[in-house]
């Protein structure tokens, strides 16, 4: 398919995305909202942080450190899988445009790919203001150390850890758009077990080294938590042996989540061109 | 003498961010007991925003009406009583309960026994023709189906005054007609109901109506009954032609004195186009075919037609409902 | 007038016949509505125990994950349920019947407890059996009174928060999502609300879930009586008596507003 029509769709995609999701509100509302959410998941882990560790009498500053950026870049998991969670039923049974998306030359995993990345735009603006919000909050208001040296970021480090973390997300979500070709039943849940997992599992906030081991092994697999670590490494500057490992399983992990992506996409959209699904209208 | 339904000078305006528009137009309209009485127009003619005023879902702007001797405005749960609304292209309840499910909810609503529900489903599933459909759930029934379940659910509470919002809206002809003859004899035969009719079908207002409101950009303007109405355009001659092309330019008609009003139907398959014009004087019809051959556009046959619903409207309006609405939307 | 309330009555049942039986028919939202919370509270159970916090804490958090089933029931089942009714077309089938529509919230609200009620008590077992969550209750009336004021406070805030979905559309329902983490924040689903600054707790205190989680916490986690817990038994009568009118005077307001500017029934806004 030539590429001139294959980026058109996805820069009408994203066009798209911003538009469906922003024409609620004012765009003062609509970054208020953007702020808002993910910055009270902050502040309920940093209070729990706060609260747990003064009852128990010891403060940590690279724990909190480690929850605190953990949490803020959690964001891209929920903006993602939510926004790539809906699309499907949105598109299908409220706006009813799927058929006609599919139908295009422009073919729907790029559309579905622009809407992705439109995902990726919103969570990104939505965590500089929730670091800059909980900064402000934990270490300017509240007085909380919080050991990160904002201007010493090893910039290339997180880039890279984001574009393949990203690229990771973004096919997870094709594993949920998939899904919900196929079945409209549990569309409104998919992306709260994918975040639920990942927010447990992933060592978002807590170290995985404290779960049960069975807990553990499903932790190594993840790549969310690979994902994070690297993050990590990037803000908060650990050793670069733990990067190179860290980035090596994230990139496998990467792979392999792309891999199976394609592969449930492919069978979700044969499936439901084969059983009349495209068009298929939920009513309730 | 009291009116089953009455509206004096009723007038809706919305105001929107760019733009007002003049819905309703100092509407007044007298509806008798047991009559089928139509609203006919294009869409965005203000049909629908008529029957949300009456049925309580919509206040007017100024004006007044009545629905069974009862002010909408200031006595609105007394007209819900006797009233219900059917609306077409809608859904009809919740697609997770089965038809039977349905029916029984809505029933509750106006506060029908269990057993009386019982019965009233089976008697209106039976008169519908779709009982094996009692125990599927409405998500999974066809449009057809779904339309014949809202019929049974408006006509659930046995309501005095019935509306009916582009009812056969989306159908195919079998089941549309099923339709309309069921409620002709329900208003008729049965329960001697009023049924006020929106529809921008003219075969429907003709077969269905007692009396026919034409309606415009929110203005009535005419209202009889459907042969009364034609009656009047025998004087005006109505000619049927058929060319033989699909992208003639025929607006030269429009400008042609003694032109009253034309329509014109392009079918796509046939590569033909379908005019109908009327016209004071016969003459028109030659000047009309004389400057088609010049343009080269063959004239296939040309006959005299009796006059429809529609040719009414174009009487009024100078042009079809297709050309209206394509001049409303541009 | 009797016959009136008979009518609303048989609505209501109806109601919460149709939310009951509806719920119930697909039971991956069963699983989702009982898995789904204990993923989280898990997670930040598992960060108390990370700081070493006393085992309260875990118990804490379990009576605030059972607790969000609740508020969660409340947004988006009884809240945003008119929106979701005016998309699908059912709405003005509920307006242009003779009815209260107090009683079509009142079924929906019974409904939902009803469900809701169930999916809390299996969180509660679990996330208690899993994580030997200590539980000292003395007084069970107490906290069966104490969840019932909750509930019923709760869900006469539901009923006005309804009238606002039913003519705001897409705002509305943006605002239900926008409520979700900082009630969860501000009533502290997660650690008590007294930890908080103090003007926070000002803000946190026009919510009676604040009221009403603490109560439940203190009664079943640390074994306090009916008397310790007296003020936030006021706290959550007064809540009920200003609400339950207020969501009856919104509702018309919003219904009258909505017919004045034909946004009523008006889809997608």
């Amino acid at each position: 398919m030539a590429m001139n029509i294959i980026l058109k769709s996805i820069k009408q995609a994203i066009w798209v995305g911003w538009k469906v999701e922003t024409n609620w509100a004012d765009p003062l509302i609509f970054s208020i909202y953007y702020v808002i959410r993910p910055l009270a998941s902050l502040l309920i882990v940093g209070f729990i942080f706060l609260i747990g560790s003064g009852v128990a009498g010891a403060f940590k500053p690279e724990y909190f450190a480690f929850m605190f950026i953990g949490n803020a870049f959690f964001v891209y998991v929920i903006q993602i899988a939510m926004s790539m969670s809906f699309l499907i039923h949105d598109d299908r049974a409220h706006y009813e445009v799927l058929k006609h998306i599919y139908l295009s030359p422009g073919s729907l995993q790029w559309y579905i790919l622009g809407r992705a990345l439109n995902g990726v735009m919103n969570a990104s603006i939505s965590l500089i203001l929730t670091l800059i919000f909980g900064v402000f909050i934990f270490q300017g208001l509240l007085g909380v150390q919080i050991p990160v040296n904002w201007l010493g970021i090893n910039y290339p480090a997180l880039i890279l850890s984001l574009a393949i973390g990203t690229i990771c997300l973004v096919s997870i979500g094709f594993i949920l758009c998939g899904i919900n070709m196929m079945t409209s039943r549990i569309q409104f849940v998919m992306a709260d077990y994918v975040s639920g997992i990942f927010y447990l599992f992933g060592g978002v906030v807590f170290m995985p080294e404290i779960l049960p081991s069975w807990a553990q092994a499903i932790s190594s697999a993840l790549p969310i938590t690979y994902f994070l670590k690297t993050v990590r490494f990037s803000v908060l500057h650990s050793t670069a042996e733990t990067f190179n490992a860290d980035l090596l399983y994230l990139t496998l992990t990467t792979i392999i989540t792309v891999l199976i992506g394609i592969i449930v996409f492919r069978g979700a959209e044969y499936k439901a061109r084969k059983d009349g699904l495209i068009d298929r209208k939920e009513e309730y | 003498m009291q009116y089953c339904i009455e509206t004096r000078d009723l007038v809706r305006i919305f105001k929107g961010k760019n733009q007002t528009v003049k819905a309703l137009n100092r509407v007044s309209v007298s509806i008798e007991e047991g009559e089928i009485f139509g609203l006919l127009g294009p869409n965005g003619a203000g049909k629908t925003t008529f029957i949300k005023v009456l049925t309580t879902l919509l206040l007017p702007t100024s004006g007044e009406a009545y629905v069974g001797g009862f002010n909408v405005v200031k006595e609105p749960n007394k007209v819900r009583r006797i009233i219900n609304l059917v609306s077409g292209g809608e859904t009809p309840g919740y697609g997770i309960l089965s038809v039977k499910e349905n029916l029984w909810f809505f029933s509750q609503l106006y506060g029908l026994s269990t057993s009386t529900a019982k019965e009233k489903t089976k008697q209106l599933m039976s008169d519908l023709d779709f009982e094996e459909y009692a125990n599927v759930r409405m998500a999974k029934l066809s449009t057809g189906y779904k339309q014949r379940l809202n019929l049974a659910r408006g006509l659930m509470n046995d309501p005095k005054i019935l509306f009916l919002d582009e009812p056969t809206l989306g159908l195919d002809v079998l089941t549309a007609k099923r339709i309309r003859s069921y409620i002709i004899n329900w208003a008729k035969q049965e329960t001697k109901g009023t049924v006020l009719l929106t529809t921008h079908y003219m075969a429907e207002a003709d077969e269905m109506c007692d009396r026919v409101a034409i309606i415009d950009h929110g203005k009535i303007l005419a209202c009889d009954s459907p042969q009364v109405l034609k009656e009047k355009l025998r004087e005006i001659p109505i000619a049927k032609l058929e060319v033989s092309s699909i992208h003639a330019d025929l607006s030269f008609i429009e400008n042609l004195k003694g032109v009253v009003g034309y329509s014109q139907t392009r079918n796509i398959q046939t590569g033909t186009t379908t005019l109908k014009v009327m016209a004071r004087d016969e003459s028109n019809f030659s000047e009309i075919v004389s400057k088609l051959n010049e343009e080269k556009v063959k004239v296939l046959s040309i006959n005299k037609a009796e006059p429809t619903l529609e040719d009414v409207y174009i009487s009024l309006v100078g042009k079809g409902f297709e050309e209206e609405e394509t001049s409303t939307h541009d | 007038m009797i016959e009136q309330l008979i009518l609303n009555l048989k609505v209501a049942y109806a109601r919460l016949w149709v939310r009951v039986k509806g719920s119930n028919r697909e039971p991956e939202w069963i699983i989702a509505e009982l898995v789904i919370p204990i993923l989280t509270l898990s997670a930040y159970i598992y960060l108390y125990k990370m700081l070493k916090a006393p085992a309260e804490f875990a118990g804490f958090v379990v009576i605030g994950g059972t607790m969000i089933a609740f508020w969660a029931n409340v947004l988006w089942n009884m809240s945003a349920q008119f929106y979701w009714e005016k998309e699908t077309g059912v709405l003005e089938l509920y307006l242009v019947a003779p009815i209260s529509r107090m009683a079509i919230l009142l079924g929906m609200a019974l409904g939902g407890i009803v469900n809701t009620t169930l999916r809390a008590v299996a969180i509660l077992m679990a996330g208690t059996l899993i994580f030997q969550v200590p539980i000292m209750l003395n007084e069970p009336g107490t906290a069966f009174l104490m969840f019932l004021l909750t509930i019923i406070a709760l869900y006469a805030l539901g009923m006005l928060f309804a009238s606002l979905f039913m003519l705001y559309g897409r705002e509305a329902w943006h605002t239900a999502s926008l409520l979700q983490e900082p009630v969860h924040f501000l009533s502290g689903f997660y650690f008590p609300a007294r930890y908080l600054p103090f003007v926070v707790q000002l803000l946190a205190s026009i919510l009676p879930l604040t009221f009403g989680l603490d109560g439940i916490r203190r009664v079943i986690i640390l074994g306090e009586g009916l008397i310790s817990i007296m003020p936030n038994i006021i706290a959550l009568i007064i809540f009920i008596i200003i609400l339950m009118p207020l969501a009856k005077f919104a509702l018309n307001f919003m219904e009258n507003l909505g017919k004045k500017e034909g946004r009523l029934t008006l889809r997608w806004q």
